[in-house]
């Protein structure tokens, strides 16, 4: 019973999927991976090609929750990341899409992609793939 | 305000629309274009700050830049950003490489990322100074002066050279190095900034290593950082050797190293860093023989609270002391008649607030309570002896980012 109770309250703590285009060989990633790429302190998947990372605007509830649940760090603190890489010529920005579709849409049709929906989406097993964290 | 670079900016923004659109419609994930613009105003009761802000108030401060990046194959990148700033007489307007840039990564993983950036780079200097022109980047229209001075700015703002750099796994976080070596610009600039006055001469033949270490714990919410630098800045007199105020053929050495530290919560950040920086005049001689070596300290700490997505605070106790032996200036403004004590030292407590209406705008209004005249550009301010001690300055910024 206490095992059932504490494995509803982790399924909503993380209410949210990554998500990947199905040429992604990882099944599983763990945090600092996953922190790492959507940050764009790293670049390239473990097979040499390279990471295509998909976010939702600052402001969307969806990536705010993403951000402090999943990845652990505050949205303010990856877009600092971000603009200090790209004004300095050292990195680059993730693709911002408007909304959960289009996230969807993009993440399936981009090779080596990456990006995170709500779990209430349903998805389609051959268009994008859900990867676990450990 | 200066039009004389108008068209190169109006070429500069053309460009880069079109070059935007480009890349949406393609949806090219190997370019992109981003840019910014900023336009400032400064009200100061006594003293001027970026152009003559005593009088009227001066808006003489623009900052415009467009940058580029194309990722060639997934190891190299290439990147440039070209910039327009326009600050008082300390800064013209005329567009310069701000980077031009290869970046080579032999090593991509979250245990060890190793590469090489090769060109102009921006130079990695505490926790602020890379991006020290970026509005959107800063806590504050002004950054912290003791620190990150604005006379000084060509000799810290990109070096031409070679930088090694690699982000570590390291105990609960990640470990960023940044070891650099390459030839500083120099220009007029740097001579207001460590001479107080436009030497006949120049500096050619310079040189510098610098290294950074951050670590970063728990996902950047405590950051630690060291910076230390060596620079080496050859001086080569005019043709007129009997000039009162000439200097000998010689090294200036500059010798920096600082220490950063912030703790980043949801709603605040606390911000300090603590700078010695060593200035060796001992080959130059002339009025430095007066003085010949003096290590300037600096510090500041800076409480930045968030309200939400929008608005934020900033509250900074930012001080310099341009001999750390001499904090009230008496012994220099004594050896350097022609310079009062308190241009030997600034004490500048700063209040600001940021707006963001939209993401792609920042509003910011900022006032400054200083005692001392320690960082004042002499560019802007000519003659020190009728500076005043006690001064404020009123700021507003408005920045546009494409």
């Amino acid at each position: 019973m206490l095992y059932i109770v504490l494995g509803l309250s982790a399924g909503q703590a993380l209410a949210d999927s990554v998500i990947v285009s199905l040429d992604v060989k990882e099944q599983a990633i763990n945090k600092n991976f996953l922190l790492a790429a959507f940050a764009m302190r790293i670049t390239r998947w473990p097979d040499g090609r390279p990471i295509r990372v998909f976010v939702l605007p600052d402001r969307h509830p969806l990536h705010q929750r993403f951000v402090k649940q999943r990845l652990q760090v505050f949205p303010y603190q990856l877009r600092n990341n971000w603009d200090r890489q790209v004004f300095t010529g050292t990195g680059a920005f993730p693709v911002t899409v408007d909304n959960m579709e289009e996230m969807y849409r993009m993440v399936s049709q981009t090779e080596g992609s990456i990006g995170y929906i709500a779990d209430s989406v349903k998805l389609s097993p051959e268009q994008v793939r859900v990867v676990d964290e450990f | 305000m200066n039009f004389k670079h108008l068209t190169t900016l109006l070429c500069m923004g053309i460009s880069a629309y079109s070059a935007g659109i480009y890349a949406s419609d393609s949806e090219n994930h190997n370019l992109s274009v981003n840019g910014f613009l900023t336009q400032g105003f400064f009200y100061t009761d006594q003293n001027n700050l970026y152009g003559e802000s005593s009088d009227n108030g001066s808006f003489d401060f623009h900052e415009v830049a467009v940058n580029s990046a194309y990722r060639f194959t997934p190891k190299l990148r290439g990147a440039l950003q070209i910039m327009s700033r326009q600050a008082g007489n300390v800064d013209n307007g005329e567009p310069k490489l701000d980077y031009a840039l290869l970046d080579y990564r032999f090593n991509d993983s979250v245990e060890k990322a190793v590469g090489v950036r090769a060109g102009r780079l921006k130079i990695p200097f505490g926790f602020y100074n890379e991006t020290r022109d970026v509005a959107f980047t800063r806590p504050s229209i002004m950054l912290p002066q003791s620190l990150y001075f604005d006379q000084a700015r060509d000799l810290e703002l990109s070096i031409d050279g070679v930088i090694l750099y690699s982000s570590l796994e390291a105990p609960g976080g990640w470990l960023d190095l940044d070891l650099l070596y390459g030839s500083p610009q120099t220009d007029t600039n740097v001579e207001y900034a460590y001479f107080a006055f436009d030497a006949a001469g120049k500096f050619n033949d310079s040189d510098g290593v610098m290294g950074r270490a951050i670590y970063s714990v728990d996902g950047g919410r405590i950051r630690v950082g060291l910076t230390a630098s060596e620079y080496r800045l050859g001086y080569k007199p005019g043709n007129d050797p009997t000039l009162w105020n000439e200097l000998n053929e010689g090294d200036l050495k500059l010798n920096v190293l600082a220490l950063s530290g912030q703790y980043n919560a949801e709603n605040w950040s606390l911000t300090g860093e603590y700078m010695l920086h060593e200035l060796d005049w001992r080959e130059l001689g002339g009025v430095f023989t007066l003085n010949p070596v003096t290590t300037i300290e600096s510090y500041y700490l800076q409480l930045q609270y968030r309200f939400n997505y929008s608005w934020d605070l900033l509250l900074r106790y930012d001080d310099l002391k341009l001999d750390k032996d001499d904090p009230l200036g008496k012994q220099n403004s004594a050896l350097f008649y022609t310079r009062p004590a308190h241009n030997f030292y600034a004490r500048d407590l700063t209040l600001g607030v940021g707006w963001r209406p939209a993401p792609k705008w920042l509003f910011r209004a900022e006032l400054h309570n200083v005692e001392g005249t320690g960082w004042l550009a002499e560019q802007d301010n000519p003659d020190a002896s009728v500076l005043h001690k006690y001064w404020n300055a009123f700021s507003l910024q408005a920045t546009y980012r494409f």
